[in-house]
């Protein structure tokens, strides 16, 4: 088993680094100056110049490239002087050569362009509120999902199975900012009083004291609105596996075997039934924390999907390629637990 | 007087079903009012073919159908239970509440499919406990026990390890007897077995008939033992009910029916198996014996008897001409020489992804096949025939070894030199259904191959060629432009054998072609290649398990194990005189019972 | 002899019994014509013309004088055939007008990228999942000549997309160029390959490429690639927008087809072709491809409502598309300053859930066939 995740973890590094390359060369060769998204229209030619050069634009694609992978390596050669272990904050393992050395060190994702502050707080900032968005929106989903998909399993047919496979279909197709705009005015103004929610706001908000308190209402409606599309797929899908399942031979033999009804479908049916759907949702996961932007924007709410988007319009490199890094990581780490989720829950892969 | 547990009356079953064709929903009737009692202690053998309701019957035992397509219309089944209490009508009671306390405890099934019975999710040893928590309410632990004690009784190999074993890890023989332990668990009153060793080896058939009747014996239980192998109901069984499309066309004694059949279908079905005694020139028919018409006064559809022609004389071929024709066609020169064949799959890779352990499929095999005889191939499952078959054809790459087809070397030839000889060399598969494509006329089909290698001058000559074809498989010019899902199984198969001649081959390869098919309609099929043979004088190479069919339609006949050749000799010599061990077991274990022809 | 009934007779009885098939058929029409005859039934009606037009407005037309008018306005100065049903946008131009004219980008942009999504997902599906890892064999000189190939058709992109060429001359220059390329490839290949000389062969599996690099391109978040790729296209344009949704959206449709091809290549009747000795082009095209049409379909139905979603995105961002081509996304836009002209925002995104509601109902009709 250790094995098998040793090689997953393996191959993830591979993949996030061509992933990391590519998007890093496209962003790097895109034509456009961000130094000029920075300064705008006004400033001249000396200034503008004089930023490019401090912050390396000038220099040729693979050199930026070059530079760039160095920083963000947890392993890397940096020069070995006071102001460099400020910057970077490494942890020195051994001197090559007279004034470098291989050292251990986080990521360093440069500071923004915008508002110069570092990167890797930035996120820090941001990934916590989408982080739990997500994880609140999956989890209704899921619950959810794997209940009316079950419930519209066991009556092929039925008016209640067709209502669920519209609902679904509407549920999927619904653009999320429609939902999201929906969902702020309808819960958060004008059904505000009755619901105490508000149409705007953060998990993780300043209090009129300047201190941090966590905000648990603001949590729900972004989270019905981001689970919406979920809960329609999670719902199809358990009920196309569930119905699969109802027609195997183990649930016949179960049958047989004098169980009731109820105890076949909950526990011969559910788990074969729940593999594919488990699989799936870590999948999707991954995905959800990248897409989050609408929501995020119509409730104000500062996530990671605001950040990014704002910064690609403005050509905020460093904080792009950092939010990109942190969702190929995401990816990567979600592909291996899957993998190994899979494993755990069909005995037939786990011998492999 | 012994007593009765079951008793069926006037039991009649339907089905829904749509026909994509006419746009209809429609009603077929699975089940026509069937009578039947069965006995304490006794074994009863239900034998039919496919279509004759016999599965319909024993699901709806224990009402386990789903009732919205399958309806119980009419009829009762009476269960009288130990210690006489009144019997219980198990058609008027609702399948989903009132039927579970009876299921497993009183009544027990095991099914034809091994391996999708068992949940592959839990320990074997979870399921078959969890059958007995569920009717006694013992302690976990004593049920774990109690599971290992009835792991032994079933003869499964180490029976405590067994328990925690998953379903995917057993072999087919060993899941079949897990099921058995499931079903004897709580020491039921009635076993049905639906077909439980059709999916299985011969020899572990064996096995199996043996447990059972020992168990019968052991705990007194009643059998209910549904086949379309008349030979395993003559073994086992005491009595026997012959179905033919819903009906029970005959019942009685296992010596009365086999020995003195009434029902002409029950003449025709005893009659159309491959002798083991003998050799046949033309296996008897179904449709020899008995006729459908219509019925001037009612209208109906009914059965009528035929007067049998003399197919027992004349039929039979001595044992020395069959010796002299086979010796004259090795006089021949060989078609197909294959020496030292190797077929081996990579089992295990190293970093590299280089094979460092191989499973070996075929394993040194060398052979001739000369022109104008069938070679027949007999193994049980996993032994590498077909492989081997799929390879001498080249429709895989050996590892190494020769094979010579017509003074040509075919192991180093790439798939575009190939192409040419495919002209020459055919394979009829060995599953109907899948055999043809869904998408395409049965008459697109065959004309196929006529067009990609461009025989016959233009199209129009090639669709009569085609409809010679068609007529020469006994279908007539109108299907041309049927799909493949308007024919039954048989037909399909039929068409398959018609495409695959359609270029004329002279070597062909028929991989189980009639392993799928029911006896009645085997008997056809293999007449009709027998018939195709004499016409169109192809060299065959015929693979199966089945060793009566082999014997019936070959000259010679190779057997092999485990990727070896054990035995190469002419098919009477086999047969009569086996000299390998492995040869002489496969033989003994095909089920005869009472009858000795 | 019976009459030849075509297989998708049958298709189109089990389409018939799914209850709704029918309506979402109608309106999936309905939404084609009105993208097809766009340019008619909205445009400034002219004096020598027949019919007058549904809309008396064309899109692009303002009226600075009528601008944001809301449905509800008095509108007093304007016949009932003139008036501004939907309102009007904030350089006085017709709402109504406008979502016609959407209607015909949104459809072009989501066929578009959908067909060609779908071409490069099957040819990559059927490559790999026909000759999975180890049955693709070439000689060793054949592959020489098809990385050549590859190489100089990369060394062509490089130096003529740097040109500052129209769309249409240099997408119809890349096709010709490439279709040229294949041809001359492969009577290259014929003429290499008819030089007996005993040959190493190479088994290359295709398999293990293709699924690396769709885990590869989908472990890039669309968006990413969406928007990172926007400032090489030097002009924005609807053919430049259904170029890139089409290459970043093929991975889905490649994996479901390379399962499907699998799956039949168990099935016996592609074995027996294989057997008679067909040639692989002719087992693609006749015989699996009839039979992956319905997942095919079910793919890219969901497909183009993805495309459609994507394509009100990047304009409602105001990426890509061209600033004066009025679609739905950019009606949207508008709304940003302001969002009380909820006019602006309820009528195109109602257009967008319709289509897009119809595209996924179709897949899912498509996905209840057998």
């Amino acid at each position: 088993m250790i094995h098998f995740i040793l090689r997953r973890l393996l191959y993830g590094s591979v993949v996030m680094f061509f992933v990391v390359l590519i998007i890093s060369s496209i962003i790097y060769a895109a034509p456009v100056d961000p130094t000029r998204m920075t300064f705008g229209q006004r400033s001249d030619n000396a200034t503008v110049q004089a930023k490019r050069k401090e912050l390396g634009l000038d220099q040729p694609l693979y050199v930026q490239l070059g530079m760039y992978m160095r920083d963000i390596l947890p392993l890397s050669i940096e020069g070995d002087t006071p102001a460099e272990k400020e910057k970077y904050q490494y942890f020195k393992l051994f001197s090559v050569g007279n004034h470098n050395a291989l050292v251990f060190k986080y990521p360093y994702l440069r500071e923004s362009y915008q508002t110069g502050r570092r990167v890797s707080e930035i996120l820090s900032s941001a990934i916590p509120q989408t982080a739990v968005l997500a994880l609140a929106s999956m989890l209704i989903a899921t619950f959810l999902g794997i209940l009316l998909g079950v419930a519209a399993a066991l009556k092929p047919g039925s008016v209640f199975d067709t209502s669920a496979i519209i609902a679904s279909v509407m549920g999927y197709s619904l653009p999320s900012y429609i939902v999201a705009m929906m969902l702020a005015l309808i819960g958060g103004y004008w059904l505000s009083d009755w619901t105490g929610l508000n149409i705007q706001g953060s998990l993780f908000e300043l209090d009129d004291f300047g201190d941090n308190r966590t905000v648990w209402k603001n949590l729900i409606l972004p989270a019905i609105a981001l689970g919406i599309r979920p809960v329609a797929l999670i719902t199809q899908l358990t009920r196309g596996t569930m119905m699969d399942v109802l027609t195997q031979d183990y649930v016949r033999t179960a049958t047989a075997k004098g169980l009731r009804k109820k105890i076949v479908i909950f526990k011969h049916a559910l788990r074969n039934a729940l593999n594919p759907v488990a699989t799936a949702i870590s999948g999707w996961f991954a995905g959800l924390l990248a897409g989050a932007f609408f929501v995020e924007s119509v409730f104000s709410y500062n996530g990671l999907g605001q950040v990014t988007v704002t910064a690609l319009l403005n050509f905020d490199i460093p904080v792009v390629l950092g939010s990109v890094l942190f969702t190929a990581l995401v990816f990567v780490v979600m592909n291996v637990f899957v993998d190994v989720l899979y494993a755990l829950l069909d005995p037939r892969i786990r011998l492999n | 007087m012994q007593d009765k547990i079951l008793e069926v009356d006037n039991l009649k079953i339907q089905f829904q079903s749509f026909d994509r064709r006419t746009f209809k929903e429609t009603k077929i009737v699975a089940v026509n009012g069937i009578h039947f009692t069965l006995y304490k202690g006794e074994t009863v053998g239900i034998v039919g073919e496919s279509g004759s309701g016999k599965s319909v019957t024993a699901l709806s035992l224990m009402r386990l159908l789903e009732e919205p397509p399958s309806e119980l219309v009419s009829g009762s089944i009476l269960f009288y239970p130990e210690g006489g209490s009144k019997p219980v009508d198990f058609a008027q009671l609702r399948p989903d509440e009132d039927m579970p306390p009876y299921r497993g405890k009183h009544l027990a099934m095991i099914f034809q499919e091994p391996m999708t019975s068992l949940n592959p999710v839990y320990t074997c040893g979870a399921q078959v406990a969890e059958a007995i928590l569920i009717h006694n309410a013992i302690s976990k632990a004593a049920a774990k026990q109690k599971t290992i004690e009835l792991f032994e009784k079933v003869k499964l190999p180490n029976p405590a390890q067994m328990y925690d074993r998953y379903p995917h890890e057993l072999s087919g023989g060993q899941k079949q007897r897990v099921m058995i332990a499931m079903a004897m668990s709580c020491d039921p009153a009635i076993l049905i077995a639906d077909e439980p060793t059709t999916a299985l080896d011969v020899t572990v058939q064996k096995e199996i008939l043996k447990l059972t009747n020992e168990l019968q014996q052991n705990f007194g239980t009643s059998i209910l033992f549904i086949t379309h192998d008349l030979g395993v109901i003559a073994e086992i069984a005491d009595r026997v009910l012959v179905m033919y499309k819903g009906n029970i066309v005959e019942s009685g004694n296992v010596e009365d029916v086999f020995l003195r059949p009434q029902h002409p279908y029950t003449k025709g079905l005893l009659a159309c198996r491959p002798p083991l005694g003998q050799r046949l020139k033309r296996l008897p028919v179904v449709s020899d014996f008995m006729g459908e018409r219509v019925n001037a006064i009612t209208g109906a559809k009914e059965l009528y008897e035929k007067d049998q022609p003399n197919i027992v004389f004349n039929n039979t071929i001595s044992d020395a001409e069959a010796l002299t024709k086979s010796s004259k066609l090795l006089e021949n020169a060989p078609m197909m020489v294959v020496k030292n064949l190797n077929t081996w799959f990579p089992t295990k890779k190293n970093l590299w992804g280089k094979p460092i352990e191989w499973f070996k499929a075929v394993n040194d095999v060398s052979f001739n096949v000369y022109e104008g005889e069938t070679l027949g191939l007999v193994g049980e499952s996993g032994c590498g025939k077909t492989t081997l078959g799929r390879t001498i054809l080249r429709l895989m790459r050996p590892q190494s070894g020769e094979i010579i087809f017509e003074n040509q070397h075919l192991e180093h030839l790439e798939q575009d030199a190939l192409r040419p000889l495919r002209k020459k060399m055919q394979i009829v598969f060995q599953d109907p259904y899948s055999s043809l494509n869904p998408r395409m006329t049965i008459g697109a089909a065959i004309l196929e191959p006529m067009q990609v290698h461009k025989i016959y001058e233009n199209d129009k000559i090639r669709k009569e060629k085609v409809i010679e074809l068609l007529e020469t498989v006994s279908m007539t010019a109108e299907q041309y432009h049927r799909y493949p899902h308007e024919f039954s199984g048989g037909q399909r198969q039929r068409i398959c054998i018609a495409r695959a001649l359609a270029l004329q081959p002279t070597f062909l390869v028929c991989d189980e072609s009639v392993s799928a098919l029911d006896v009645s309609v085997q008997a056809q099929v293999l007449n009709l290649l027998m018939d195709l043979k004499a016409k169109m004088k192809f060299t065959c190479v015929f693979i199966s398990h089945d060793l009566s069919v082999v014997r019936f339609i070959s000259d010679r006949i190779m057997v092999m194990n485990k990727g070896r050749i054990e035995e190469i000799g002419f098919a009477d010599a086999i047969y009569q005189n086996p000299q390998t061990e492995y040869t002489q077991r496969l033989i003994e274990a095909i089920p005869k019972g009472i009858i000795t022809k | 002899m019976l009459k030849p009934i075509l297989y998708y007779q049958y298709i189109k009885n089990d389409l018939r019994r799914q209850p709704f098939a029918k309506y979402h058929f109608y309106i999936f029409c309905f939404l084609i014509s009105v993208a097809i005859t766009a340019p008619f039934i909205a445009k400034q009606p002219t004096m020598t013309q027949f019919l007058p037009p549904c809309i008396p407005y064309d899109a692009m037309t303002t009226r600075l004088s009528d601008k944001l008018l809301s449905p509800f306005d008095p509108q007093a100065n304007l016949s009932w055939y003139r008036r501004h049903w939907l309102g009007t946008d904030g350089m006085g131009r017709d709402i109504a007008a406008g979502l016609v004219a959407g209607t015909r980008i949104a459809l072009q942009v989501g066929l578009g990228s959908v067909a060609l999504a779908a071409v490069i997902g099957l040819f990559a599906g059927l490559m790999s999942g026909y000759y999975g890892d180890e049955r693709f064999r070439m000689e060793r000189r054949c592959v020489l000549l098809w990385l050549l190939g590859w190489a100089i058709w990369g060394f062509y992109l490089h130096v003529f997309a740097q040109q500052d060429w129209c769309a249409t001359q240099f997408y119809t220059t890349t096709i010709v160029f490439t279709i040229l390329l294949i041809i001359v490839l492969h009577i290259l290949e014929k003429i290499i390959t008819s030089i007996k000389h005993q040959q190493l062969v190479w088994i290359i599996p295709i398999d293990y490429f293709v699924m690396r690099s769709i885990d590869l391109l989908q472990a890039i978040p669309f968006l990413i690639i969406l928007l990172g790729l926007m400032p090489f296209i030097k002009q924005k344009s609807v053919s430049n927008v259904i170029l890139i949704i089409g290459c970043v959206t093929w991975m889905p449709i490649a994996r479901m087809i390379r399962a499907q091809v699998i799956r039949l290549r168990t099935r016996v009747f592609i074995q027996n072709a294989e057997a008679l000795g067909y040639p692989t082009w002719r087992i693609w095209v006749f015989h699996l491809i009839p039979n992956l049409l319905t997942p095919l379909l079910v793919a890219m139905s969901f497909g183009v409502a993805n495309a459609i979603m994507a394509e009100g995105l990047l304009s409602f961002l105001g990426v890509g598309l061209p600033d004066d081509l009025v679609t739905w996304g950019s009606i949207c836009q508008a709304a940003r300053a302001n969002a009380t002209h909820w006019w602006l925002v309820l009528f195109p995104s109602g257009a967008i859930l319709l289509t897009v509601l119809i595209f996924n109902w179709l897949g899912e009709h498509l996905k209840q066939l057998k």
